[in-house]
């Protein structure tokens, strides 16, 4: 790389020198450098901002009002719906002693779970659990883990046939309180299917491999 | 999980529209962010105004995060750095930078291994790389990353000709680039 090119992407990231006219490949070199004088933000203590900032932004970004966008093929919901139908809920039982009272022991228990399990082997890979009229989840991932390069993804099947709704990649650790746009209800299925690395990029699972119905719990 | 895998979680899970994950990674990051805005700003209004812009920012980029060059939290935090640079330029920062020794504050940060709280070798190396600057050079290079000084200003801080300033920091960031690639 030319010398008085890296200085220019240098002098960019510093922000002493306008970073108009930048060519994409000066763009990469200048955000080299971003990352690379980031570590002099290290230090910096944490400050607690105020309460409602959060509301600002959602309110900013249009959250508050954005319905979720439903333009999504039918055909691949009813396929859908027929894969949630052959999930076993074998391990539902055992997962549900085994995990729930080490999750949130001073919560008021849930009502609902879903034990996403391989349609091929039975082995679960996550574990759902609701409080009936809730419309969060907590979310426990069970150690399974996607084909290399590739990511894991979770999807809200409802039951009544309306398309799948991405819930984002698996976390590698348990989730309390994700959100959900629905009130899940026993007969909706969760599940996962494996994307490439950002997810899947249509809105709708590419390869489905786990899947598990909500079940009320004894 | 670290924290650094966390974030770097939820951010591309925020690349795939999931406010819930957005949501998470607001208050995993926000404090951080937040603590760089009033570094930088050194005014809670204005900080305020730079954090909401830098989460906009990271919500409609998060896909644009590649976690093969370089980590999550950086790129957060560079986001707000230069969010809380731009917000300085537009209001104008009056006095800001007039003097040269007063207030700098960055510099001695920088310097503080007490400061390196999060163990960073990263962070020790760059200051042992900062150590290797003369001391004009790290005063304008710390300037213009902290205080989004440009080279007038610094030039008028300094009371140097503005190309003495653009080549005392281009030997300071060059002296930083070769010690870093050691």
């Amino acid at each position: 790389m030319g010398k008085e090119r890296d200085l220019d992407a240098a002098e960019r990231a510093l922000g002493t020198l306008p970073r108009k006219g930048e060519t994409p490949k000066g763009r990469r070199e200048r955000e080299a450098w971003e990352q690379r004088l980031a570590t002099l933000l290290r230090p910096v203590e944490p400050v607690a901002p105020p309460p409602g900032l959060f509301a600002r932004i959602s309110e900013h970004l249009g959250h508050h009002e954005t319905r979720r966008e439903l333009a999504r093929s039918r055909r691949t919901t009813r396929r859908w719906q027929g894969i949630a139908a052959l999930a076993g809920l074998t391990v539902a039982g055992l997962a549900a002693l085994l995990l729930l009272p080490t999750l949130a022991p001073d919560e008021p228990r849930a009502r609902l779970i879903a034990v996403v399990a391989s349609d091929e082997t039975g082995e679960a890979a996550m574990v759902v659990t609701l409080d009936a009229d809730a419309n969060a989840a907590t979310i426990v991932p069970t150690g399974a883990r996607a084909p290399d390069g590739r990511a894991f993804e979770m999807w809200y099947l409802p039951a009544d046939g309306s398309p799948p709704v991405s819930l984002g990649l698996l976390p590698a650790g348990p989730v309390a309180a994700q959100a959900l746009d629905a009130t899940p209800a026993p007969g909706d299925a969760f599940a996962i299917s494996v994307e490439a690395p950002g997810g899947s990029a249509t809105g709708l699972p590419t390869d489905a491999r786990y899947s598990g119905r909500v079940e009320a719990m004894e | 999980m670290t924290a650094d895998a966390e974030i770097n979680d939820l951010l591309r899970m925020t690349a795939t529209g999931d406010r819930a994950a957005f949501r998470l990674l607001y208050d995993r990051a926000a404090p951080k962010l937040f603590g760089i805005a009033l570094k930088i700003c050194r005014d809670r209004t204005l900080a305020e105004d730079v954090l909401q812009e830098a989460f906009a920012d990271i919500w409609h980029r998060a896909s644009r995060f590649d976690s093969r060059r370089g980590d999550a939290g950086a790129w957060l935090a560079v986001i707000a750095r230069n969010r809380a640079v731009d917000a300085l330029r537009r209001q104008g920062r009056g006095v800001m930078g007039a003097t040269r020794h007063e207030g700098s504050g960055a510099v001695e940060d920088a310097a503080d291994p007490a400061m390196t709280d999060d163990g960073g070798v990263d962070y020790l190396t760059l200051v042992d790389c900062l150590g290797r600057l003369d001391e004009r050079q790290r005063d304008l290079v710390l300037r213009a990353y902290y205080r989004g000084e440009t080279r007038e200003e610094l030039a008028r801080a300094f009371d140097t000709p503005v190309n003495t300033v653009k080549t005392w920091l281009r030997r300071g960031l060059l002296t930083l680039r070769t010690c870093l690639d050691e």
